[in-house]
């Protein structure tokens, strides 16, 4: 019996292990990663990743609601297009 | 002569009465406009204070950072200025606030993949790496309370998605009160303003990466804003290269690898800068869905998918 009880637990962990390296692998598109592009992709589950997670208590103790509104800030208008940029807004 | 974005910017300020500087600071271009001329001492005093402070905070790339230190120390309890704890509550509320898109853990799965000193020290191509798909440690294992903070064991952060951001919204407000005017604060394309801004707002050049020594013709979209932040987050910035595949700095965190999804470039304009950056990194990790979520949550939003196509979201001027 307690043999049975093992056995069944370790299938529910390897389970839960293959789901999650199914998850990260669909999140990644591992297959394409590693075989089109040449980086050597080791699958190791992460039994306390808890990233994607978004109903839990952080360390401050704020409840997670997810994301804010915009606040108050007002819209952006278009420019005239004549007067030029005094500032570029690109990734860095 | 080819005509830079920088010439582009110093005509247009002359144009419209105001006053450009610029400099590099935090691993990227810093840029400083004032609608008052003879502001600009007290303004870039006021920014550079800022932003030496935040350096020494939040940098992952000095030793003697307050960053570096709590890396180092991941699973004791760490003492940590109020700067510092400032700037990693804000990562953590990011994180919430997206649930977990947008996570300061990444730090050690950044440094894996080959980011792991200020980038332009990073050899832009090098060999095959082994990597590990995993997800973050997650930032709900951050802890901070009376000005100490722990990591947990074999977790670094990295603030890159946040800091920056805080940066600019508190130099910016810094800047307006030291010189009684407006100011633009832009650290490599994360923007804020403060005080009164110039009769026709402040007019500013989208692009996929903010470089101001490429042609002045060579941007997107020119738009308006007068209060708040602008940020705006792009696969086509902070790339290498390693075994022949194409990497960059926008990490998943639910995978440590980074971002695949459909968006190279996504703008967003908010009340600040931090939660500017916040949404437009979210954005381009959460992928397919981003339109829908940062309409959801009342964002005006540029998205440039991988073909150079943009998709516009609420009131973000279409042209």
């Amino acid at each position: 019996m307690t043999d049975l009880h093992t056995r069944r637990a370790d299938v529910a962990d390897r389970a839960r292990a293959v789901e999650r390296v199914r998850t990260a692998s669909r999140v990644a598109g591992v297959g394409a990663v590693a075989a089109a592009v040449g980086l050597t992709v080791a699958l190791v589950p992460h039994a306390t990743g808890a990233a994607a997670s978004d109903s839990s208590t952080s360390s401050t103790g704020a409840s997670t609601t997810g994301a804010p509104s915009a606040g108050s800030g007002t819209a952006p208008s278009a420019s005239d297009g004549g007067g030029g940029s005094v500032a570029h807004s690109g990734g860095s | 002569m080819m005509l830079t974005r920088r010439d582009e910017h110093a005509r247009a300020a002359r144009r419209l009465g105001l006053s450009v500087c610029d400099w590099p600071a935090l691993g990227t271009p810093a840029q400083l406009v004032v609608t008052a001329a003879d502001a600009m001492a007290d303004a870039r005093a006021a920014v550079e204070r800022v932003l030496r402070d935040i350096d020494l905070a939040a940098s992952r790339f000095r030793e003697d950072s307050e960053l570096s230190r709590l890396n180092t120390a991941a699973g004791s309890w760490v003492p940590v200025t109020p700067l510092f704890a400032r700037a990693l509550q804000v990562a953590v509320d990011a994180a919430r606030w997206t649930g977990g898109l947008v996570d300061p853990t990444v730090g050690e799965a950044l440094i894996r993949l080959g980011y792991d000193r200020t980038f332009a020290a990073v050899p832009a191509v090098a060999g095959p790496l082994r990597v590990r798909v995993s997800a973050a440690p997650g930032w709900q294992r951050i802890e901070l309370a009376d000005g100490r903070a722990r990591l947990p064991v074999g977790a670094r952060i990295d603030l890159g998605a946040t800091a920056k951001a805080l940066a600019a919204d508190l130099a910016a407000a810094a800047a307006a009160e030291a010189a009684g005017c407006g100011v633009l604060v832009s650290l490599g394309g994360d923007i804020a303003v403060a005080g009164e801004a110039p009769a026709g707002g402040w007019p500013i050049a989208i692009d996929d990466v903010t470089d101001l020594a490429l042609p002045a013709d060579e941007h997107g979209q020119v738009i308006v804003i007068r209060d708040g932040g602008l940020a705006t987050s792009s696969t086509r910035a902070r790339r290498w290269q390693r075994g022949g595949v194409e990497l960059h700095h926008l990490l998943d965190p639910r995978s440590g690898l980074p971002a695949r999804g459909p968006w190279r470039t996504v703008s967003v304009t908010a009340s600040t800068c931090v939660l500017a950056n916040t949404a437009s990194t979210a954005a381009v990790i959460l992928g397919a869905d981003a339109p829908g979520w940062l309409r959801d949550r009342g964002f005006h939003a540029r998205l440039v998918g991988a073909d150079g196509v943009p998709m516009y979201v609420n009131d973000w001027p279409r042209s």
